[in-house]
């Protein structure tokens, strides 16, 4: 009787499905959201550094061997980077996950190669002519299924986002239009593959893009400086970019050139002494401008514990040793969001216990479903006013009897 | 295997080309496979040449470039010296002077330029071979594949089409040939196709690619500057996002 009256006032807690998590496709990323994804995965910056550099070396290489065009390399490099942000390294070899980034790369430029015929490039570029082999050699009979499963998680990655962009050709756009000279853009047109293996495509527009590769090239040659920067060069706002976006993208391709001047097209070709002079001089634009700094878009953490921008730079004395480190921070996206990174860097496993991944592209959809569907997952905890003194009384009686005079007798004594 | 019978497999598959890849490949792979018997291989491949219908001759020529292709890629360079001594015969064959394989020359022009550009053949000699096929594929007279002009010879009675039959020892297109011929060209060209973006690179970086792009740019236009307004926006949502996502981050 007692259970049965109380039972009806029970929360009761309604356990549906899981409602799905959404991952949003993000066409750009910020440096800080870089940073802190490969943090949050565990990447080590001086490995990072490695493996992003020679895959991009590695697309590039084979790209060239295939004949394929540059807007290839962009779309696939593309790919690479955002790949490698929700992977740890550790758990792929660059050279397959290059391969994928190729092959997918490929199918979406409609420049179509078989993850045989990319491989078969690969090692053929390795080996001396006597020891090349044909596409179709059994050799590459493993490697290719890996690439083939990789190409699935490159997709995932990148959260099927097929909007791709060819700076190159903006960058020759707006060289043409500037006056540029040719030898200066083709310049450009160099530093801008070189731009590729910083994260930097990641980060801007083309336009932001192109006026930087073009001014590093001006400022390079010594020549045409005005016509890029300055009252009478095209204007940023017309170009819908600005000169914080420019200044951080230059900065990151002279970051590039003088940390790894071997490892680019245009590097080796130049003194160092120069790359570090022109670095000098925007760092000294910026500080004087004042109103930008190094990055755009980074927000300031409530607490700050020292752990500053520069993690990309291995040379730089600190640099975040651990996961742990940012997560005391609160910087981990992996703790925070599963979207981010905890579904799709777990792999399938863990996803396919918590619910399904879908992958939208439009941001502003995706958040209006959240909201919809979050009132309907929102646990209420409503209180319940539960009389439990009635049914107590209804059972009490015998017993009270017993000792009722008792506890009358102490109360009043009590009270008095 | 008997060497007799190698030759006649060998002759069904050059008789059996077409225009797919597979059958060249499967043909230049038999030949490769034996090898050591080269020459008797080759000499296969000039005899066809010879007798088969114009069409099959121009899948001979396609072949041919294939063969020298895989020969040089399993370094048997013998393939592509004997083809180097007999290319003349070859082109001749294929597009013969009398102008009764006209549809032929473009084909012929093709393998020789893809051939000379993977060093098979000297550019003197191509350009030697080219001054001969100038005149081959104008010829009024043609029979073939080229114009239904020579129907009207043929109606009219003129030798020519008659001499034309004995020189060449070949017969008349009759309709079904030339539909599979149109079969055949739209399937090659439908695989040029596939590699038609293919961009020559240079030894010395990107050069040659950025003259392309250099040339083939088009100038700035509003949907360009649409695009950049587009983009820019783009990246002022992920920017939004992102401050959202952080400061959600820092409330905890």
């Amino acid at each position: 009787m007692a259970p049965a009256a109380t039972a009806p006032s029970e929360p009761v807690p309604v356990q549906g499905p899981h409602p799905s998590y959404i991952q949003v496709a993000k066409p750009h990323l910020f440096h800080q959201q870089i940073q802190g994804q490969l943090v949050a995965i565990g990447t080590n910056p001086t490995r990072e550094d490695g493996f992003r550099l020679q895959g991009v070396q590695w697309i590039n290489d084979v790209r060239i061997a295939l004949q394929l065009p540059v807007r290839t390399f962009s779309t696939a490099v593309n790919y690479y980077h955002k790949f490698r942000l929700v992977h740890k390294d550790s758990e792929y070899l660059y050279q397959d996950a290059a391969a994928a980034a190729l092959l997918t790369a490929c199918k979406i430029e409609d420049t179509l190669k078989k993850s045989r015929e990319i491989l078969c490039a690969a090692h053929n570029l390795r080996v001396s002519a006597s020891e090349h082999l044909s596409p179709d050699d059994s050799a590459f009979e493993g490697p290719s299924k890996i690439v083939i499963g990789l190409e699935r998680l490159m997709l995932e990655a990148s959260g099927f986002d097929f909007r791709v962009r060819y700076p190159h050709k903006h960058l020759i756009k707006l060289a043409k239009h500037a006056g540029i000279e040719k030898d200066v853009a083709k310049l450009a047109y160099n530093i801008m593959l070189d731009l590729y293996r910083t994260f930097a495509p990641l980060k801007q527009t083309c336009a932001a893009m192109s006026f930087a590769c073009i001014e590093v090239a001006t400022l390079i040659l010594e020549k045409q400086q005005d016509a890029i920067y300055g009252p009478a060069s095209p204007s940023y706002q017309k170009w819908c970019t600005t000169r914080a976006e420019v200044m951080e993208t230059m900065l990151d391709i002279l970051d590039l050139y003088t940390h790894f001047q071997k490892s680019s097209i245009v590097g080796p070709s130049h003194d160092i002494q120069k790359f570090i002079q022109l670095k000098i001089k925007l760092n000294q634009e910026m500080v004087d401008g004042g109103s930008f700094t190094r990055y755009t878009e980074e927000h300031e953490a409530p607490k700050t514990n020292g752990l500053k921008s520069n993690i990309k730079t291995p040379k730089t004395p600190i640099t975040p040793a651990s996961p742990s480190d940012t997560r005391i921070n609160g910087a981990s996206p992996a703790t925070l969001s599963p979207r981010s990174s905890g579904s799709s860097r777990r792999g399938i496993g863990a996803r396919g216990q918590d619910g399904t991944v879908r992958f939208m592209l439009d941001a502003e959809k995706a958040k209006e479903e959240k909201e919809i569907v979050a009132e309907y997952f929102k646990v209420e905890y409503e209180d319940y006013e539960v009389e439990v003194e009635e049914p107590i009384r209804h059972e009490r009686p015998p017993h009270s009897q017993r000792n009722g005079r008792d506890d009358r007798f102490h109360n009043k004594r009590l009270r008095r | 295997m008997d060497p007799f019978e190698v030759r006649i497999r060998f002759t069904q598959h050059l008789q059996h080309l077409n225009a797919s890849v597979t059958s060249a490949n499967k043909a230049a792979q038999y030949a490769l496979k034996y090898r050591d018997m080269d020459e008797d291989l080759h000499n296969c491949i000039l005899e066809q040449l010879e007798r088969n219908s114009m069409n099959n001759r121009a899948n001979i020529m396609y072949f041919i470039e294939h063969l020298c292709d895989m020969a040089a890629r399993e370094n048997h360079q013998d393939y592509v010296r004997m083809m180097q001594r007999d290319i003349l015969r070859v082109v001749d064959a294929v597009a013969p002077e009398d102008g009764s394989g006209a549809a032929n020359v473009k084909v012929v022009r093709k393998v020789l330029q893809g051939l000379q550009q993977k060093t098979f053949l000297l550019a003197q000699t191509v350009a030697e071979i080219e001054e001969c096929l100038k005149e081959r594929d104008t010829l009024p007279d043609a029979i073939g594949l080229s114009s239904p002009l020579q129907q009207d010879v043929e109606m009219g009675g003129t030798k020519d089409g008659k001499g034309d039959r004995k020189t060449n020892g070949f017969q008349r297109l009759d309709k079904k040939q030339i539909e599979q011929r149109i079969e055949e060209d739209r399937e090659r060209h439908k695989r040029l196709r596939e590699n038609i973006w293919a961009v020559q690179h240079g030894t010395g970086g990107d050069d040659a690619e950025f003259e392309k792009l250099w040339e083939e740019t088009s100038d700035l236009g509003e949907d360009d500057f649409t695009l950049y307004e587009e983009e820019a926006q783009e990246r002022k949502e992920c920017a939004q996002e992102w401050r959202e996502e952080y400061a959600a981050k820092h409330k905890e």
